[in-house]
């Protein structure tokens, strides 16, 4: 038996050149692979909901993302002081630019079995271009939370 | 594996610049204050390790799923189209 993996077909929607979003750099890699720390993002649909984070130091690890307002419009998540320093942010509601925050998509075969993490989402300064998969301190939110439909 | 025991309000020294507190003791919860420089990155073990499964779990799903899920997701949104 054969089995044949069609390339071609890897990328889900064309995606335009001005689709495509900077590249970040998460300084502490991201849990599981602590060795990655750039990633380019593409846009798998047309809208920008389904968003695509690859690895430049290995392109064979990618994550699907999505944005957590598109589907959890009342996702807060409070991060710690430490990782907002990190991340460059200051304290200064006035100063700092309102994070970008993704989750993180466990792609299943079907939109009912496909999920998302809420307990690590990756928040990025969109200033600075500088991300990192906090995780928060809330044992309510779910590391698998159903994508609301 | 080091083993001290420390009362309420000691702390050991790890290196020389993370120093762990016992805060509080109750029942089986011990609090730990954890002072530590910006790049020594703390996490409570289970979580950290479930997020590195999770992780794995997501990374590099296959083309034929994200397709799927890319398709599925464009018809919830335009569940009506008009034309």
């Amino acid at each position: 038996m054969t089995i044949s993996v069609e390339r071609d077909e890897v990328r889900v929607a064309t995606t335009a050149p001005e689709d495509t979003i900077p590249v970040i750099e998460m300084p502490e890699g991201i849990p599981g692979f602590p060795d990655l720390h750039h990633f380019a993002f593409e846009r798998l649909d047309d809208l920008g909901l389904l968003l695509e984070m690859r690895s430049l130091e290995d392109d064979r690890v990618r994550f699907v993302v999505v944005p957590s307002v598109a589907f959890f419009p009342d996702y807060a998540p409070e991060i710690d002081d430490l990782s907002a320093l990190k991340l460059g942010f200051t304290g200064d509601t006035t100063a700092d630019q309102e994070p970008l925050v993704l989750l993180v998509v466990t792609v299943g075969a079907t939109l009912d079995t496909s999920t998302v993490n809420l307990m690590a989402p990756v928040v990025i300064n969109g200033a600075t271009r500088v991300a990192a998969q906090v995780v928060l301190d809330d044992p309510s939110l779910p590391l698998r939370a159903p994508l609301p439909i | 594996m080091l083993v001290l025991s420390r009362r309420i309000g000691e702390s050991v020294v790890i290196g020389n610049d993370v120093v762990v507190t016992v805060l509080e003791v109750r029942g089986d919860i011990i609090r730990l204050g954890i002072d530590a420089p910006r790049e020594v990155t703390v996490h409570r073990q289970e979580v950290f390790e479930a997020i590195e499964a999770a992780n794995q779990a997501a990374a590099s799903p296959d083309t034929e799923s994200v397709s799927a899920l890319a398709d599925a997701l464009s018809k919830r949104q335009q569940p009506d189209p008009q034309d």
